[in-house]
């Protein structure tokens, strides 16, 4: 590939990310905005595939920032796009979503049994009804979303050569599981390492209140390969936060909390893997939690007081129990099934 | 064209090196010779390549020297590919392409004869050389001022049909021939593009002085991965005595969106492997390029050879992808790399598996002599 002297359109500006060296053998991975490059790709092909014609909408239920990402692709390609949210949809983003022309439908009510998620996948479906051309990316489910993503690995072994090790927060899978799958076709040792939060089910916790956003997910999304995961670490939003806050006074890397959380992790991986190099996905910027993450006075209002970072993850033996501090499971590329089975087979045994 | 079963050495990377090194080579070669005679239309000009869809150029191609009778030229043959797959280009486009391992000790050499096929006949000495003519028509119609026609003789050593290249050496070697002819000096770029047209897909031997990930239906460049390949010795053999693969007979291999994706990847490694002199690195990407290929063509012994190459601390596998030869590659750097380089012949052989070839063996401290006698 030839140095480009410009971006073909901003989109393309937005995806891929700054690599940046946080110690020895450990770099940050920054983003201005990750799900860019699934959007991206999962929007071109649908171009490439006459799936968006002029008069098709795209619809999406999403309350984070791969709605922003679809949106800045709609603005561009000149297409509506209509995003089921529930309320938890910040007034910034929700902003931004409409100045870029996305309608954006906030739902009021939860579903009996997968909260807000389930709520906002029946009304898709139910928009998806009323209207004649849709095309929905479907980001939990497309494997189109972890395979986009070899992008990212190609970047990575051109700036680094060889990774040992992936982290990086999880809510579908796609990016950190599509990252280390390419990686390992010619590294197969590489690790990937999980961060999820309390309260998900992603890696067998029941379903939650969660306080941290933006990774973690209510439902299972279908296309999430649990065989990559090497291992697995459950924060809570008090270490995120913090440890968002780590990252920005120590190494001035201003990023969202998701990203902290994948920094608190990656760097105790660091530290105990000296020989070998770890890299930590961090999704996207602090600008969104200007008002809450990076303000003081909410935090202790939110109880999220104090600044001292955790050394170490609790291990544990059982992956379905939530805790209440930062715990770390040995998953063991082994499919959902397996460790669930596995799990249950261990509280048989206890006395 | 008989088959060689010996033992032979050549060294990768190095173009220039010829069979001076293939000091245990058991087999004389057994030198084809083959003729047939060309008749062209020259005042249809460029229309053919035109009518490709190239504009060639060649009304620009160099001339060095005043049109004589009679013009040489010579290719070497190839062994099989590093990296074979769909890659982008800058454009954003997918080109099919390929990341070529030279086989410099091995090669065609053809002599045109301008003239000599006047009459309107063309005779073929042996059997399979449309492509030869297809490539010397195609290069006379190029060229401004051509002959009318005329003879091309190939002399060869290539063995046909393991995916050496025997057609593209001997293509190569007859434009350069016909180009020598006309005292033009075509770049590699216009040898490619015209190989490409008279072959339908070609492997790149005719860009000798760089590394270059080649489109090899189109006969462009997408991507100068470096001035040359590290030191490298690679061990080759044939996958399937007896079996031959015609090249152009076997459909293209249809990727799918993960191999795509890990083609960008190993694009990159690649690249840094051949910047890093990384031997090791390089012999990974060759590893998942033919073990993403065996979808495709299937060497029956891919897994025979990788174990042979993980025990005796090779770097990897590399295969012609549309071809029955494969290799094992070595770092020559690596200490005991002579006794692990001839304990893998000897396994190769008792297989039941014949070694073509032991690219690089010079490379070695006390050469390869020793060890293997």
């Amino acid at each position: 590939m030839g140095t480009r002297a410009f971006y073909e359109d901003a989109t393309e500006a937005y995806q891929l990310p700054r690599v940046v060296r946080l110690a020895p053998n450990l770099f940050a991975v920054c983003f201005t905005l990750m799900k860019m490059i699934p959007a991206r790709y999962i929007l071109r092909r649908a171009l490439r595939e006459g799936l968006l014609a002029p008069g098709t909408i795209i619809v999406e239920t999403t309350s984070g920032t791969f709605g922003l990402a679809l949106a800045m692709q709609a603005a561009q390609l000149d297409r509506r796009l209509i995003l089921v949210s529930d309320p938890a949809i910040d007034d910034r983003l929700h902003r931004r979503l409409t100045d870029l022309g996305a309608v954006v439908e906030r739902l009021a009510q939860q579903a009996a049994v997968g909260g807000y998620q389930a709520a906002r996948l029946n009304r898709l479906a139910e928009i998806r009804r009323e209207l004649p051309a849709t095309f929905c990316p479907e980001q939990y489910s497309n494997p189109d979303n972890p395979r986009s993503y070899a992008v990212v690995a190609e970047l990575l072994v051109e700036a680094l050569g060889q990774v040992d090790c992936v982290v990086g927060p999880i809510g579908s899978g796609g990016s950190t599981g599509g990252t280390t799958t390419f990686l390992r076709s010619v590294s197969p040792d590489c690790r990937a390492i999980g961060v999820d939060t309390h309260f998900s089910v992603l890696f067998g916790h029941p379903d939650g209140q969660r306080g941290l956003r933006g990774l973690g997910n209510s439902l299972m999304p279908p296309s999430m390969d649990h065989r990559v995961f090497d291992s697995v670490h459950w924060c809570t939003a008090a270490e995120a936060y913090r440890a968002t806050r780590h990252l920005h006074r120590r190494h001035a890397l201003f990023m969202g909390p998701t990203s902290g959380a994948s920094y608190l992790v990656g760097r105790w991986w660091a530290q105990k893997q000296p020989g070998a190099l770890t890299v930590v996905l961090m999704p996207d910027e602090g600008y969104r939690y200007l008002d809450t993450v990076y303000d003081d006075e909410w935090l202790a209002a939110q109880g999220y007081g104090g600044t001292v970072l955790p050394d170490e993850p609790l291990t544990v033996s059982d992956p379905t129990r939530p805790g209440s501090r930062w715990t770390a499971y040995d998953w063991g590329k082994r499919s959902y099934t397996e460790v669930m089975a596995a799990a249950r087979d261990d509280l048989v045994e206890l006395p | 064209m008989g088959r060689d079963g010996g033992v032979t050495v050549l060294l990768a990377g190095d173009t220039s090196t010829n069979a001076m090194i293939i000091a245990h080579d058991v087999v004389p070669h057994r030198f084809a010779r083959h003729r047939c005679a060309v008749q062209a239309r020259p005042e249809q000009g460029n229309d053919v390549a035109q009518t490709h869809g190239l504009d060639l150029g060649w009304t620009k191609a160099r001339t060095v020297a005043p049109q004589r009778r009679m013009g040489v030229g010579e290719a070497h043959a190839h062994h099989g590919e590093l990296l074979q797959g769909v890659f982008y280009r800058d454009d954003g486009r997918r080109s099919r392409a390929l990341v070529t391992l030279a086989f410099p000790s091995r090669g065609s050499r053809a002599v045109f004869r301008a003239g000599a096929g006047e009459s309107g006949t063309v005779t073929v000495d042996g059997e399979g050389f449309a492509k030869v003519r297809r490539a010397a028509e195609l290069t006379l119609r190029a060229l401004p001022g051509a002959p009318a026609g005329g003879h091309v003789e190939i002399t060869s050593d290539v063995p046909r049909g393991l995916g050496l290249g025997s057609s593209t050496s001997d293509v190569t070697a007859t434009i350069r021939a016909v180009a020598d002819c006309l005292g033009a000096a075509p770049t590699a770029e216009q040898v490619a593009r015209l190989a490409t047209l008279a072959e339908g897909a070609c492997d790149s031997i005719m860009i000798e002085d760089r590394v270059v990930l080649f489109a090899h239906r189109e006969g462009t460049v997408l991507e100068t991965l470096g001035p040359r390949l590290p030191p490298m010795i690679v061990v080759g053999c044939d996958t399937d005595p007896g079996g031959a693969v015609d090249t152009l007979e076997h459909p293209p291999a249809r990727y799918n969106d993960w191999e795509i994706g890990a083609f960008l990847v190993l694009r990159t490694v690649l690249r840094r492997a051949i910047t890093a002199w990384d031997v090791p690195l390089l012999g990974k990407v060759a590893t998942v390029s033919a073990q993403i290929n065996q979808r495709f063509l299937p060497k029956p012994d891919l897994d025979f050879l990788l174990a042979v190459c993980r025990e005796e601390g090779g770097c990897g596998v590399q295969v012609a992808h549309s071809g029955t030869v494969a290799g094992v590659i070595f770092d020559p750097s690596r200490r005991g790399a002579v006794d692990a380089v001839a304990r893998c012949m000897r396994r190769i052989e008792d297989h039941g598996l014949p070694t073509t070839n032991v690219i690089g063996a010079d490379l070695l401290p006390e050469g390869l002599d020793a060890s293997v006698s």
